[in-house]
């Protein structure tokens, strides 16, 4: 991977992948693992970028199948060795924000595809692009975020002030 | 709350420091030696499994009187637990001490020269010892003394040649396959990792 490419093209897009590898992950060999492996398949699937949506998409886009892909592999071999799926919720706290530790491990909480929803949610995309992204359509993206929302209220009721 | 989950998520990375961000350094370590050892795993495995199939083989042939074809099967089968054995020592050494590459380009050549070594073995010694494990087994047969007694010598030598050219090519044949199904998707995915590591380094 050349500089100008990790540049160019990754290092304005770190706080992506940053937020949805650590929503996917429960420990630190796993968040970097899973970094790795998102920067490694943009620099692989690059010449696949058709500019038919804005980078920043998909770069979500794809950051999210690596990872649902990751998640599989490991549930995989977990299922083999009947090792619990769900890590330790204090790997939870990883960012210096208490408020934030508490709404990613409530967030870890919820389905794999609720959780790339919601993330997208917050990272303001339009419910088009959500619909785009997750293969979901517009009108079931709204309800559906309306769900997640009030199971992530519940979740962090009486967590946060 | 709504608003608070909004405001959490912006506030919360404003603040956040940007060394969170992990490195990407030795990005195919992990990977290498993640594959490395499963080639070793699977090859352990399969050479494991030729000592019940001697053991088994032996105790067939014992049962139905075939001592010495028998005890012909189960050395034959051990000297290739052996020689597998042996062919895994190099790989055991290579370590991962410098850079993926050099790690899994020593490790590829490694490993041809292995399957090279034993499509030599298939082709030219398994014939060998094939016919003799048959000529152990059938030597008491009436069919097989009346095919020596009664065949000209130039026959003989010539069904013989056939014989041990179709097992030949049979041997390598079975050996690619099986090569092939067992370790055909590991070494595509070395070879990947190795044209990654190669586009990396331009």
């Amino acid at each position: 991977m050349s500089n100008d490419f990790y540049k160019q093209s990754i290092i304005p897009c770190e706080g992506i992948i940053v937020k949805i590898c650590r929503a996917y992950t429960d420990t630190q060999e796993d968040y970097e693992d899973y970094f790795q492996e998102v920067c490694l398949q943009i620099w692989k699937s690059k010449d696949n970028f058709r500019g038919q949506s804005a980078w920043s998409t998909w770069v979500y886009r794809l950051a999210l199948n690596v990872c649902l892909t990751l998640i599989k592999k490991k549930k995989k071999a977990q299922h083999v060795s009947e090792i619990p799926i769900m890590g330790d919720e204090n790997e939870s706290a990883f960012f210096s924000d208490e408020s934030l530790n508490f709404l990613y491990t409530a967030i870890k909480k919820l389905s794999e595809i609720d959780r790339a929803i919601i993330l997208l949610y917050l990272e303001e995309k339009s419910y088009k692009e959500i619909a785009e992204i997750t293969g979901a359509t517009a009108n079931n993206i709204g309800v559906r975020i309306n769900r997640i929302k009030e199971r992530l209220k519940k979740l962090l009721d009486g967590k946060i002030n | 709350m709504e608003k608070s989950i909004e405001n959490i998520w912006k506030k919360g990375f404003l603040k956040q420091e940007s060394n969170q961000v992990p490195k990407i350094e030795a990005l195919y370590n992990k990977k290498s030696l993640l594959l490395v050892e499963k080639i070793k795993q699977t090859y352990k495995k399969d050479n494991l499994a030729i000592v019940p199939i001697a053991i088994i083989g032996l105790l067939g042939c014992l049962y139905f009187g075939k001592i010495l074809f028998g005890i012909y099967l189960f050395l034959l089968l051990m000297s290739l637990f052996y020689l597998n054995k042996k062919a895994l020592n190099p790989l055991e050494k290579l370590e991962l001490n410098t850079s993926s590459y050099a790690y899994l380009v020593s490790y590829r050549n490694c490993i041809w020269g292995i399957i090279k070594s034993y499509t030599k073995v298939f082709a030219l010694a398994a014939p060998i010892t094939l016919a003799a494990g048959c000529y152990i087994y059938f030597k008491d047969t009436l069919w097989f003394q009346e095919f020596i007694n009664n065949q000209e010598i130039g026959k003989i030598i010539l069904v013989t040649i056939v014989a041990l050219s179709t097992v030949s090519l049979l041997c390598t044949a079975v050996y690619r396959a099986t090569t092939e199904l067992t370790y055909g998707n590991y070494l595509r995915n070395l070879n990947t990792i190795i044209s990654d590591l190669e586009e990396l380094q331009k």
